[in-house]
């Protein structure tokens, strides 16, 4: 009958079990080796990168109100610099007196904030 | 129990499941041999290609975009290197510049053997022809599943099949006819 299958068991590779075991077990070995340790890596640089990513974060918030804080103190350090500055100027004019120039020059030394 | 999908087996393979990865191995091995062997002519050959083929389409399983289509994926990688095969051959037997090395049939002679006079016959065969005949009747698929991995209608399958059977018998008869001739 033209329907009927051909018999191709004489080139089929499960013809002889063993060979077949071997060939399955190669094709095994092969892609593991090349997944198994790829896909740690992998995984290991997804959840490091998440790590790095979660360990930028906390380092932002506990840097960034110390540096508000920091920019706090600078500018209320430097507003009490310049009232004293003033404060002396005041009174040298009020008194007349002559200010050395060693007093002007660390007067304005201090109002640039050296 | 029920076979489980291709899709089903290439989540649990992608997510390191050996038996899922096991599973495809021995699902794939022959179809992916049956094709090679299409183009090849060789079983030898076929074997380590098939091997070889659907080794490195397991290493990219990520890069199967659609795992329903995964033999369609799988066999056209085995088309893509059986035809790089064939090209390096041609290339180095025109190199050596002698008769055809890696010539994929034995010569006809009066005491082949089954396996080689079915090689023989497949010579006969267009490559479709070849792949269908080898598909349906080596490795037991159905003309859908033939169908869906070449890309062709289930007819086409049907047709392709009917005359490729209808030339292999002829090529086999042909062989058994010869080998009486030289008995006798």
């Amino acid at each position: 009958m033209t329907h009927d299958r051909i018999d191709f068991s004489p080139l089929d590779p499960k013809r002889d079990p063993e060979r077949f075991e071997r060939m399955v077990h190669q094709v095994l070995q092969g892609a593991r080796a090349a997944t198994g340790p790829a896909q740690l890596l992998l995984e290991f640089l997804r959840w490091g990168r998440l790590g790095l990513a979660a360990a930028a974060l906390i380092a932002l918030a506990v840097w960034l109100p110390r540096l508000r804080a920091d920019k706090m103190q600078i500018s209320e350090s430097g507003s009490t610099r310049g009232d004293n500055v003033v404060a002396l100027v005041s009174t040298w004019a009020r008194s007349g007196e002559v200010p050395t120039n060693v007093d002007v020059i660390q007067t304005l030394g201090e109002l640039d904030g050296r | 129990m029920a076979e489980e999908s291709d899709r089903v087996l290439i989540s649990r393979a992608r997510s390191g499941d050996a038996r899922a990865l096991e599973a495809l191995v021995r699902r794939y091995l022959r179809p992916a041999f049956a094709v090679a062997l299409a183009f090849l002519r060789s079983p030898t050959d076929a074997e380590d290609l098939a091997q070889e083929a659907l080794m490195v389409s397991l290493q990219r399983l990520d890069q199967c975009r659609n795992p329903e289509h995964f033999a369609s994926w799988l066999l056209q990688s085995v088309r893509h290197r059986a035809i790089n095969q064939l090209n390096q051959r041609k290339v180095q037997a025109r190199l050596i510049d002698g008769p055809q090395h890696g010539a994929t049939v034995e010569p006809v002679a009066a005491q082949l053997d089954l396996r080689q006079q079915l090689i023989a016959a497949l010579e006969q065969l267009t490559l479709v022809q070849r792949e269908v005949v080898l598909l349906h009747d080596l490795e037991g698929w159905t003309h859908r599943e033939i169908a869906t991995a070449l890309d062709f209608s289930e007819v086409t399958s049907r047709q392709t099949l009917f005359v490729a059977r209808h030339l292999l018998r002829a090529a086999l008869a042909n062989d058994s006819q010869e080998e009486a001739r030289h008995d006798s």
